[in-house]
């Protein structure tokens, strides 16, 4: 009776270790969104699916990228009109990078030196040095609300997607200069490399397409239509990719049609539409490619997807309007 | 080493790449915008002794202000429209007939392209003068009906809404409320009237029932109290809202709160239909409206939308169809790929039979969206933006 007394009373106590570990010694295998409306970014089990913490993420944080070398997050705090560093161990904010007028999409350089974000009111994008947080430079006249950036694999170039020019900028960053412009559809948000490095997709939200651009000649050589039974085309808004591991799929986010297109990267057909959450924007993918999560604009929440059965299996309430989602695992 | 030599060498590897890009220099594009210097629409009243109108902070409104910013917006689509564009704009005098001037401007400043905002019968006659110029017009700012009917013109697009396309969007709306029983005042003006109409045909169309339809009158004669007292005016009637018909704005701002029996009032004030208001916060809506104030440090209006999105519409067309056979603006407008990005949701196009820019509709408040038209429960067998405004049955455009 002792030793169950003994065992009731500490119970409490190891429960609470527990999860001071769980919550503070890794963050191994979990998910983070960030939410516009509600200044804070919301931190998911991946496994358990438990919210562990809700953490302050500055005024509009928006886009995330994580840096294993030091666990910590990067935040675009568009209100603030800067990058914040967090640290995933204490979830406090410990630096900040100088971004320019309200940063939305960043990507950083794959030798974790520089970052590039849009600075959609200025028509520019922002060169920044990571360590210092100092500005390198401006690269000005990338468009109209330039929007997705993505630094290509071998980090030389970064691409753009310009939303009231519907077109994709490739600036070196390195040199400051813009070196090719490609018309795509209408409103380009965002934009993803194929693993192979050889294509760059972008979502077109408004004309409801993606449009593939040979990396090699810079032409768009395909546009992928998206059409399914009881979905007006107008509702078709694609907006977010996950890229998978293999190499193989391409889940796509639609918008408002509150679906997720699966799409076969080798020769571009879709292959399903997995229901998700109202305006579903953001996406991510575990690194066994099992699990896809979407973030739903419109609804406060995010859909956890199992990608072998292609359907969502939960969703979880978090902040005011889910922006990006990021997994760590 | 011949230092000159190096430093001339170092010059032009750093001037390759601009030339890659700006390799000639583009042909200007002329977009001639033309309006008239004295305009009742823009005339300004209740500022004395304060600006009665400051909330919306309309003193100074005229459209041009939102080609101005379309100007600065389609700069950048010089790269690819291989043009370099330019706004030229003439204010016709009061002495001056505007169709002969506007003609002769065309002719003589090798103007490809126009923007109108001028009322419905200088518009008429601007339109038929030029039709042998074989130029293509976008009206930016009449909202009459018979243009986009009976007096439509073959060269001549709208990117303003017409009074039935927001009249429906209103009809819409109640209809979905259940407030069906409406009262319509109308002002003293033939667009006044022409308003009512409008609400009264969208009325029948979506099943409202108008219990009576009153005439007001500005002033305070003790004799004309039937039509110009409030309580008189929305007295003796059953209604759950009252339409008011006001162009001008200066009787309808004093109508809400102050009708006989509880009810919401609609039209010229209250909640009132727009195709733009400030303070729409989605769909890129935002980057647009602080585009706007911060280069003419007032709120954007739904003409200065209509300004603005027209003049992305020439840039569109440019893109995306100069290099067809046979381009012409007309053809490109209404060809089934061409989509406009208006920052309010949906993809935008012209309406083949009448040359109307199909959009959504904001009912708005002085300091709100309080809904979107279409509403989400009309739908249409081939596009829902067609629930609201003539369709190609109801349109007698016949060019």
């Amino acid at each position: 009776m002792r030793f169950i007394n003994f065992i009731y009373q500490n119970f409490v106590k190891l429960c609470f270790i527990g999860f001071l570990i769980a919550t503070f010694s890794s963050n191994a295998e979990t998910i983070l969104i960030s939410n516009e409306g509600s200044d804070n970014i919301t931190i998911i089990d991946l496994k358990s699916y438990e919210v562990l913490a809700t953490i302050n993420g500055g005024k509009r944080p928006r886009d995330m990228h994580y840096i294993p070398k030091s666990n910590s997050l990067l935040v675009a705090a568009s209100e603030d009109d800067t990058i914040y560093r967090i640290d995933l161990d204490t979830y406090e904010i410990t630096g900040k990078l100088e971004t320019g007028d309200d940063p939305e999409i960043f990507d950083i350089s794959p030798d974790g030196k520089i970052a590039v974000v849009s600075n959609e009111d200025d028509n520019a994008a922002t060169v920044i040095d990571i360590n210092s947080g100092k500005i390198i430079r401006v690269i000005e006249d990338v468009g109209i609300e330039p929007e997705g950036v993505n630094f290509s694999p071998d980090g030389k170039l970064v691409y753009i997607t310009s939303e009231g020019t519907n077109t994709v900028l490739i600036i070196d960053p390195w040199a400051g200069k813009v070196i090719e412009e490609i018309l795509v559809g209408n409103r380009p948000r965002r934009g993803a490399f194929t693993k192979n490095g050889q294509e760059y997709w972008v979502t077109n939200e408004l004309g409801g397409t993606v449009s593939v651009i040979d990396t090699n000649s810079y032409k768009v050589i395909h546009n992928i239509k998206f059409e399914k039974k009881g979905i007006r085309s107008t509702e078709i808004t694609p907006v977010d990719f996950a890229m998978s591991n293999d190499g193989k799929l391409a889940y796509i986010t639609l918008g408002r049609s509150k679906h997720v297109a699966v799409v076969q990267t080798e020769n571009y057909k879709v292959i399903d539409y997995i229901l998700a959450g109202s305006r579903v924007w953001g996406a991510a993918i575990s690194s066994d490619d099992k699990t896809l999560i979407v973030t739903n604009g419109n609804s406060d929440d995010i859909s956890i997807i199992d990608t072998d059965k292609r359907a969502s299996i939960k969703s979880i309430a978090v902040g005011i309007t889910p922006h990006t989602v990021r997994i760590i695992d | 080493m011949n230092f000159f030599s190096l430093k001339v060498t170092i010059l032009l590897i750093c001037l390759i790449p601009i030339n890659i890009l700006y390799a000639q220099e583009n042909p200007i594009f002329n977009i001639g915008y033309y309006d008239l210097e004295e305009d009742i629409r823009y005339d300004i009243w209740g500022v004395h002794p304060v600006d009665i109108r400051s909330n919306t902070n309309q003193l100074y409104k005229r459209p041009i202000a939102g080609a101005e910013l379309g100007l600065k917006d389609i700069k950048p689509f010089q790269r690819m429209s291989k043009v370099k564009f330019d706004l030229v704009k003439r204010r016709i005098k009061p002495d001056e007939e505007a169709a002969e001037a506007i003609y002769n401007h065309i002719k003589e400043n090798d103007i490809k392209f126009i923007l109108l905002d001028f009322p419905l019968a200088e518009l008429l006659k601007i339109t038929n003068k030029i039709n042998d110029l074989d130029i293509t017009a976008i009206n930016v700012s009449s909202k009459n009906n018979n243009l986009r009917s009976s007096q439509c013109n073959k060269n001549l697009f709208h990117t303003i809404p017409s009074e039935r396309m927001l009249s429906d969007s209103l009809a819409q709306y109640l209809s979905e409320k259940k407030w069906r029983k409406i009262l319509v005042l109308t002002g003293p003006l033939k667009v006044d009237e022409a308003k009512s109409k409008s609400f009264i045909e969208s009325a029948k169309q979506f099943g409202l029932k108008i219990t009576g339809e009153r005439n007001f009158v500005l002033g305070n004669d003790p004799r004309a109290r039937d039509q110009n007292d409030l309580d008189f005016l929305t007295g003796a009637a059953k209604y759950d809202a009252v339409y008011i018909a006001d162009t001008l704005k200066e009787f309808s701002y004093r109508v809400p709160f102050a009708t006989h029996k509880p009810a919401i009032v609609i039209g010229s004030s209250g909640l009132i239909p727009r195709a733009w208001h400030w303070s729409y916060l989605r769909h890129g809506a935002p980057q647009v409206h602080g585009r706007f104030e911060r280069m003419h440090e007032r709120r954007m209006t739904e003409e200065d939308w209509a300004a603005w999105i027209a003049m992305r519409a020439v840039a569109e067309a440019l893109v995306r169809f100069q290099d067809n056979e046979n381009f012409s603006f007309r053809n490109a407008f209404i060809d089934e790929s061409f989509k406009l990005d208006g920052s309010k949701g949906p993809i935008l196009n012209f309406r083949p039979w009448n040359r109307q820019l199909r959009q959504p509709i904001m009912l708005s408040t002085e300091n709100w969206v309080t809904s979107i038209a279409p509403l989400n429960s009309f739908v249409h067998r081939e596009n829902n933006l067609d629930t609201i405004g003539m369709d190609n049955k109801t349109s007698k455009c016949a060019n």
